[in-house]
């Protein structure tokens, strides 16, 4: 299948998507001909979001909801897919990342992110699949993260976020592939979004775009690409990701001693200066 | 190391012990030397299954909590370290199953299985590390399952629920290996227990069959404690073919995707007519 065409008059919902990857995904998305909602909680970024994707006319459309409440979800996908008489894809994306030393965590710390990277994703899917099934089409695409394939030390609670939501994804893949429902889980590394400014230091400083982070819209146009051919999970950028995920798998003795490496520099930082990198 | 040295004296909590793998683990750190608390709900399940083990002596002991509620666990987890002076090991063992068609799943049934596949293991980490961090020693095994390191159709909450949990104690054994903490990750496949019998979309069913072909679970827990006992990371038992169908999924091999898909049209040809995968 052609990539370009596989997005054509598509109706699309794209979550958090008033920045990041979410912006780039609803951009590129724009571009290759679809429609799109871009879900976002605060209206005014939502707004602000779409005003600088105006020059697509009526194809940029906003919803706004809070992706950890269920009714909400299920309001906004249900109706997006009424307005538009269809739902073809949903792009599960919004999420938040926090390194912290396992230590320092609170149940609350859990709490958040379960409900925001986790509940946020199964309600998406939730409230689309059955859209979807009447259908006898459709494509879900949820946000993991290379963090959801490789145990990343010092935070282990965004993991077993991503964790979950890789488990979902691809297990909804096989699971609907014969009923013509797609699934896709990107899993994107370091990639240059705000997400690493939200990461905060002791005095409150965010902590700078790492001089290696792939950027946004390549990410953007790298994942729709794989996408398009209906891939399940897609590392992007593919290496040095993907290799280091197999490497872990088959207990390869360089990325074991990375990752112990890893977790020793990390601690140094997050104790002496409250920082991960 | 010397496996049997591994768990001589020391002081284990084991939770959903009254039966399955947790009772079976329970049994066999008991045998190489153990003291061992049962934890579990039901404070007559948990009695019974202490005194299948009574030969054991003073050894056995039992603890009465819902792991999913948090004040239970860390009363429970503090007590037993408190009566006992340390807390060696703790195995997060207690879960629920899940195989059923998604689109029959409510937000109830996933709420189900979140709570006690994942805030369950969540609890016990949270109650047992603070100790372990203070003496400087300790051993986490969490049960995750096949399914937690490969995603099986028709149980994706349940898989999404053990994925969590390979992510998590993965994270957890980098983090603290440096800190003498030590985590490891069960990763079973069909063992010969009940979980056929509880799946988080309805009652037990005691009429449920354990299938054919599962392994047996004194078996799966020598097998398991040798291999915490070296310290090892993710525990896939048995071994194979477990570990393969791993490595070809995160490999993308055309048979293992050929499987999983095969997989899937079973199940879902078998539910439609007759409401069950098994």
């Amino acid at each position: 299948m052609d990539a370009s065409d596989y997005y054509r008059e598509k109706i699309c919902i794209v979550t958090g998507a008033n920045s990041g990857i979410g912006f780039a995904l609803s951009e590129e998305l724009l571009k290759r001909g679809a429609t799109v909602y871009m879900l976002g909680r605060d209206p005014a970024k939502v707004a602000g979001a779409a005003g600088k994707l105006s020059s697509h006319g009526s194809r940029v459309r906003t919803l706004v909801a809070d992706v950890t409440e269920q009714q909400q979800v299920q309001a906004a996908v249900e109706g997006a897919a009424a307005e538009a008489g269809r739902l073809d894809m949903l792009f599960n994306n919004a999420g938040i990342f926090r390194p912290q030393l396992y230590e320092t965590a609170t149940l609350g710390d859990w709490q958040t992110m379960i409900e925001t990277n986790l509940w946020s994703v199964i309600y998406g899917v939730h409230a689309a699949l059955p859209i979807m099934l009447r259908q006898g089409s459709g494509h879900v695409v949820n946000t993991a993260s290379v963090a959801g394939l490789d145990p990343f030390p010092m935070q282990e609670i965004y993991n077993t976020t991503k964790y979950a939501v890789v488990g979902l994804s691809e297990s909804l893949r096989y699971g609907f592939a014969e009923k013509g429902i797609a699934f896709s889980v990107i899993c994107p590394g370091d990639i240059a979004t705000p997400i690493y400014s939200k990461v905060t230091d002791r005095e409150g400083r965010g902590t700078e775009t790492p001089a290696h982070a792939y950027p946004a819209d390549a990410a953007a146009t790298y994942s729709l690409d794989r996408v398009a051919e209906r891939k399940g999970i897609v590392v992007v950028p593919e290496q040095p990701y993907t290799d280091l995920w197999r490497g872990y798998v088959v207990g390869d003795p360089g990325v074991e001693a990375m990752l112990v490496r890893m977790a020793h520099d990390r601690r140094v930082l997050l104790e002496t200066r409250g920082t991960y990198i | 190391m010397n496996n049997q040295g591994y768990y001589t004296d020391r002081i284990c909590i084991v939770t959903g012990a009254n039966s399955g793998i947790g009772y079976a683990l329970s049994e066999e750190l008991l045998k190489r030397g153990a003291t061992v608390y049962l934890l579990g709900r039901d404070p007559a399940k948990v009695a019974a299954a202490a005194g299948k083990l009574s030969s054991h002596g003073d050894r056995v002991r039992t603890l009465v909590a819902d792991v999913t509620d948090w004040e239970q666990v860390r009363t429970a987890i503090e007590g037993a370290a408190a009566e006992a002076g340390r807390l060696d090991m703790l195995f997060n063992n207690a879960g629920i199953g899940g195989t059923l068609q998604f689109e029959k799943a409510t937000l109830e049934d996933w709420k189900k299985i979140i709570e006690t596949n994942v805030w369950s293991v969540v609890y016990g980490v949270h109650a047992a590390f603070p100790i372990m961090l203070r003496q400087g020693s300790g051993h986490i095994v969490n049960t995750s399952s096949a399914a937690g390191i490969v995603p099986p159709p028709f149980q994706a909450l349940y898989s999404l629920t053990k994925f969590g949990v390979t992510g998590m104690t993965e994270c957890l054994r980098y983090e603290f290996a440096e800190k003498g903490l030590f985590f490891s990750t069960i990763c079973p496949t069909n063992i010969a227990t009940p979980i056929f019998q509880r799946s988080a979309d309805g009652p037990v069913n005691e009429k449920a069959p354990i299938p054919d072909d599962a392994y047996p679970v004194d078996r799966a827990a020598v097998e398991i404690l040798d291999a915490v006992a070296e310290r090892k990371g993710v525990i896939v038992v048995p071994e194979e073919p477990g570990t393969a169908v791993w490595r070809g999924w995160a490999a993308g091999d055309p048979e293992t995707e050929a499987y999983l898909m095969q997989m899937a049209h079973d199940r879902r040809v078998a539910y439609e007519t007759k409401g069950s995968y098994f």
